[in-house]
């Protein structure tokens, strides 16, 4: 220990401060990804749909520009 | 219970790093010959020894998706091959700064730089790749084919390639025991590569047990040459004298002498050589290996889940959609 210089104990607290603020930034980052993974399990699929399900379905009736061509094209 | 091992066992690898870094610094004893500077072993080889472990990973999970069409064991592939990207880019970087302290640069095209740099493309290509496709079915089946022939190329760009080439700098000798840096052998006149360096052997001279080798160093690139002279004891049958090369501090070695024919064996020995020699080191050494594979274990596992559950969502919003 007596050997190392004053640069070594600041290049020391730098790697560790750096590799605190990755530790603490993978600790945040894998508790976030594992709650939404647990929201996502519970969660049952139909129930997914509750924010843009009014608009979606919306759509998901309305008729395609496409069958709307083709019921032009059958009325004549 | 499983949550709360997990919990701990990530913990542990806080301190556990924390622990190897203090020890980097602080513990172990400084190299003979690249002073504080050679600390940055403790973090450049266990990254690339994960990064190569990372990348059998992703051809392991490819294979399984290949075999099992499993979207899990793709989007493991798929994180392991990031976690590989990211250890190698750290290896590189590290090595870079080795490289300046050591070289006086921090890129030489060195064979063992040039090898990374391809394996760097190359996984590169497979991002590039995958997110090329659009049919999420056939981006996996390609992605994971893909990474099953990238991962063939691993073991000749990191191993094999670096110690075919007579001339590297890369301290593979002072190392990793077994490596073969063997120099070259000359006659008077002749010229040879060693490193990036240009020499030629200019003269052999002998006071009796002693023999001296007049070596002429060029500079990469030829701006300069300067004029060795390594020794060699033929009654002790090794080298004496290793003046430094120029500007690095490698030193030049006299390792045979055959006065029969005339040939002299050269050789560039690295500092450090022998560094993990000593039990601090080799035991700090030791732990940053076992440090660095279970942080891949966790960011593997993490971005896997990451993976997955965007997946999930997209393939639910295309339900709706």
């Amino acid at each position: 220990m007596m050997e190392s210089s004053a640069a070594v104990y600041v290049a020391f607290i730098v790697t560790l401060s750096v590799w605190i603020g990755i530790f603490v930034y993978l600790w945040r980052i894998d508790a976030q990804a594992r709650e939404l993974q647990r929201r996502l399990d519970r969660q049952p699929e139909s129930q997914q749909r509750s924010t843009p399900s009014a608009t979606l379905h919306v759509q998901q009736r309305a008729p395609s520009l496409d069958q709307q061509a083709e019921e032009l094209i059958k009325q004549g | 219970m499983v949550r709360r091992i997990s919990q701990m066992a990530k913990l542990l690898i806080g301190v556990w790093m924390a622990g190897v870094i203090f020890a980097m610094f602080l513990i172990i004893p400084q190299y003979e010959g690249l002073g504080d500077a050679g600390r940055i072993i403790i973090m450049h080889v266990p990254t690339a020894w994960v990064s190569v472990l990372a990348f059998a990973v992703s051809a392991f999970y490819s294979g399984m998706y290949l075999w099992r069409r499993r979207p899990s064991d793709d989007d493991r592939a798929v994180a392991a091959a990031e976690c590989g990207f990211l250890f190698t880019v750290l290896a590189t970087v590290t090595g870079a700064i080795f490289s300046q302290v050591v070289w006086g640069i921090y890129w030489n095209w060195d064979p063992r730089q040039t090898s990374i740099f391809v394996l760097l493309l190359i996984y590169a290509a497979f991002f590039a790749l995958r997110a090329a496709i659009d049919p999420m079915e056939r981006r996996r089946r390609l992605g994971a084919v893909y990474s099953l022939f990238a991962f063939v190329t691993v073991p000749f760009l990191v191993f094999i390639a670096p110690r075919l080439a007579d001339s590297t700098l890369h301290p593979n000798c002072a190392f990793l025991p077994g490596s073969q840096c063997d120099g070259i052998v000359l006659s008077e006149g002749r010229i040879g590569l060693l490193g990036d360096r240009k020499i030629r052997l200019l003269a052999l001279n002998q006071q009796g047990d002693i023999i001296t080798a007049a070596v002429e160093v060029s500079e990469p690139g030829l701006t300069s040459s300067a004029i060795l002279e390594p020794t060699f004891s033929l009654a002790e049958g090794r080298s004496l004298d290793e003046p430094h090369f120029p500007a690095v501090r490698f030193r030049l070695a006299l390792e045979q002498v055959d006065l029969t024919t005339g040939n002299v064996r050269l050789n560039m020995h690295a500092p450090g050589t022998g560094t993990i020699d000593n039990p601090r080191t080799f035991f700090t050494f030791m732990a940053s290996n076992l440090g660095f594979t279970m942080l891949f274990v966790w960011m593997l596992q993490m971005r896997s889940t990451l993976l997955g559950v965007s997946w999930k969502l997209e393939e639910r919003e295309g339900a709706l959609i």
